[in-house]
């Protein structure tokens, strides 16, 4: 027999028309529902992308499927980059002064770039004497991985492998496995109506916070490799590096060029999202700047061999990793000192 | 009149029909097909990190020297030169005819084993004249080649042109490939 009294959160939805009509409770319903965390979550680019280097949420291959990406799938996330690389060309034009005086020379403009996702299989991601940024598919699959195999070298995805499957044979394999079934954990979880939770009781809601949580700060690792590269690439036009060749017999000129380009990256980065310090309520902003999951995770992903195609050595990534973490102090340190952040204490209340 | 009429008509038939004996005799094969071929190449770039990319690397400025460097050479390793050359080297989308490369008796023999059908009868000489452009496009180089088998008797200084049915990609492929082996050693030199 069913009871009302069985059910406490029907008994309070029974009694609510009467006490709200009484004047004796307004009830504002407000606040993310479990329904909307679950919407964002799914919208986010580290889901679409699984989508696309891993259909059907199959098992995880080595390399993925970048050669049958279809052109249209390609497309749609060249205009991605299009729209970050076409942000960051502001971000310049806006900061020219600062970068100029950071960087102690006269920075070109870098307008007149563009970006394609190219299908070398190679590990590429260059600028070319042509104004276009070069990344290869496979480069793209790694920096989706390193937002995955961060994650789930700290908190993991919380996601139960399914009892009886094996583990995939290499690291960032099992963290990708585990992205897929945490994916598929987040699909099967109800999201409610900020209301449907009352209703429903359980724990749903704390469920799709901890999921969104989890994809944002794995998309902030993501988009932070991606930025850094895009910047990083962007420095080398600007500090007018294309009319230099690279000559075996001086690859100290090679590896002044390479520091400077990271210097540039993180002066222009720490410009657009700026290090507030003890404000600083999120830890993802340091993420975005990029160089922190590049040198220490994207780099050995992407396959970066350290030899150039000249012959000279990149600096190593642990040195390039120093160099970025000065540069972002020395140019938060500009910022503040030239004006371009304030910080505002809030009025005290009358 | 009528008689003169008939007797041109007369005339003009024969001559038809001796063109068609003629023609069985020696089929007309029409223009001969043009081999293309894509080499990719990539412009220098400033990386974000290493990649092991081993493929054919050159500057815009080095588009005239490297494709005309590639081509001068797998002509002249025929050996066969050309008629006439620019200075400055050769112009992109522009077809620049060979003088003949008398086909040496390996080739022929190459040439007869795989187009048994089509067996270069042995006495005469052979020449081969080739066609040969390039175009330079976004990530790759297009090479096209065209070539016209032509015969002579041992004690002839005349060429002609070869009418019998015959393999037209045979040579055009070779030169083609000749082309794509000298390109990476001329991307290389300065």
């Amino acid at each position: 027999m069913f009871r009302l009294t069985n059910h406490p959160s029907l008994c309070l939805l029974a009694f609510l028309p009467v006490l709200s009509f009484g004047g004796c409770i307004s009830i504002k319903v407000q606040g993310t529902s479990g329904r909307q965390l679950k919407k964002a979550s799914l919208a986010s680019p580290l889901i679409r992308l699984s989508d696309d280097f891993y259909p059907g949420d199959k098992p995880v291959t080595t390399g993925g499927i970048v050669d049958s990406l279809p052109d249209a799938k390609v497309a749609a996330l060249q205009k991605d980059f299009g729209r970050v690389l076409a942000g960051l060309l502001r971000v310049h034009t806006a900061f020219k002064k600062f970068l100029d005086a950071e960087m102690g020379v006269t920075t070109g403009s870098p307008s007149g770039l563009s970006v394609e996702l190219a299908r070398e299989n190679q590990s590429t991601a260059e600028v070319r004497t042509d104004n276009t940024i070069y990344i290869d598919l496979g480069v793209l699959q790694a920096f989706f991985k390193t937002g995955i195999v961060d994650m789930s070298k700290k908190s993991g995805f919380k996601a139960a492998r399914a009892p009886g499957d094996a583990p995939p044979s290499s690291s960032d394999d099992a963290a990708v496995q585990e992205f897929l079934e945490f994916k598929r954990k987040l699909r099967k979880t109800k999201g409610h109506t900020v209301l449907g939770e009352l209703i429903s009781g359980g724990d749903a809601w704390f469920e799709h916070v901890d999921m969104n949580e989890a994809m944002n700060t794995a998309t902030s690792r993501y988009y932070g490799v991606v930025l850094f590269t895009l910047a990083h690439e962007m420095g080398h036009k600007s500090l007018n590096h294309l009319g230099e060749t690279c000559d075996p017999n001086n690859c100290k000129g090679f590896a002044d060029r390479e520091l400077a380009a990271d210097r540039y990256a993180t002066a222009l980065l720490s410009a657009a999202i700026p290090d507030l310090g003890m404000f600083n309520f999120n830890d993802n902003a340091d993420q975005l700047r990029g160089y922190e999951p590049f040198f220490q995770l994207g780099y050995k992903l992407a396959r970066f061999g350290g030899i150039s195609s000249c012959s000279c050595a990149y600096p190593a990534p642990e040195d390039r990793l120093k160099l970025a973490r000065a540069e972002k102090n020395a140019a938060t340190e500009r910022l503040f000192k030239d004006g371009y952040i304030k910080l505002q204490m809030m009025p005290a209340k009358k | 009149m009528k008689s003169a009429m008939g007797a041109t008509l007369n005339s003009i038939r024969r001559l038809l029909a001796l063109s068609l004996a003629l023609g069985g005799l020696f089929p007309c094969d029409g223009a001969s097909k043009t081999i293309k071929i894509d080499v990719k190449y990539r412009r220098p770039g400033s990386g974000i990190g290493g990649g092991s990319y081993t493929g054919l690397v050159f500057a815009p400025e080095d588009d005239r020297r490297v494709n005309t460097c590639a081509i001068v050479k797998a002509v002249g390793a025929l050996p066969a030169g050309f008629t006439a050359i620019p200075e400055n080297g050769l112009d992109p989308k522009t077809p620049y005819k060979t003088d003949y490369y008398r086909v040496e008796s390996t080739v022929l023999s190459d040439y007869n084993q795989r187009n048994p059908d089509l067996r270069l009868p042995p006495g005469p000489l052979y020449g081969v004249t080739y066609e040969i452009s390039y175009e330079v496009k976004k990530g790759f180089i297009l090479f096209q080649v065209r070539s016209k088998l032509h015969t002579s008797g041992r004690e002839s200084v005349q060429w002609h042109e070869y009418l019998r049915k015959n393999d037209d990609t045979f040579f055009s492929r070779k030169l083609v490939e000749a082309i794509e082996r000298q390109i990476g050693e001329c991307a290389k030199s300065r």
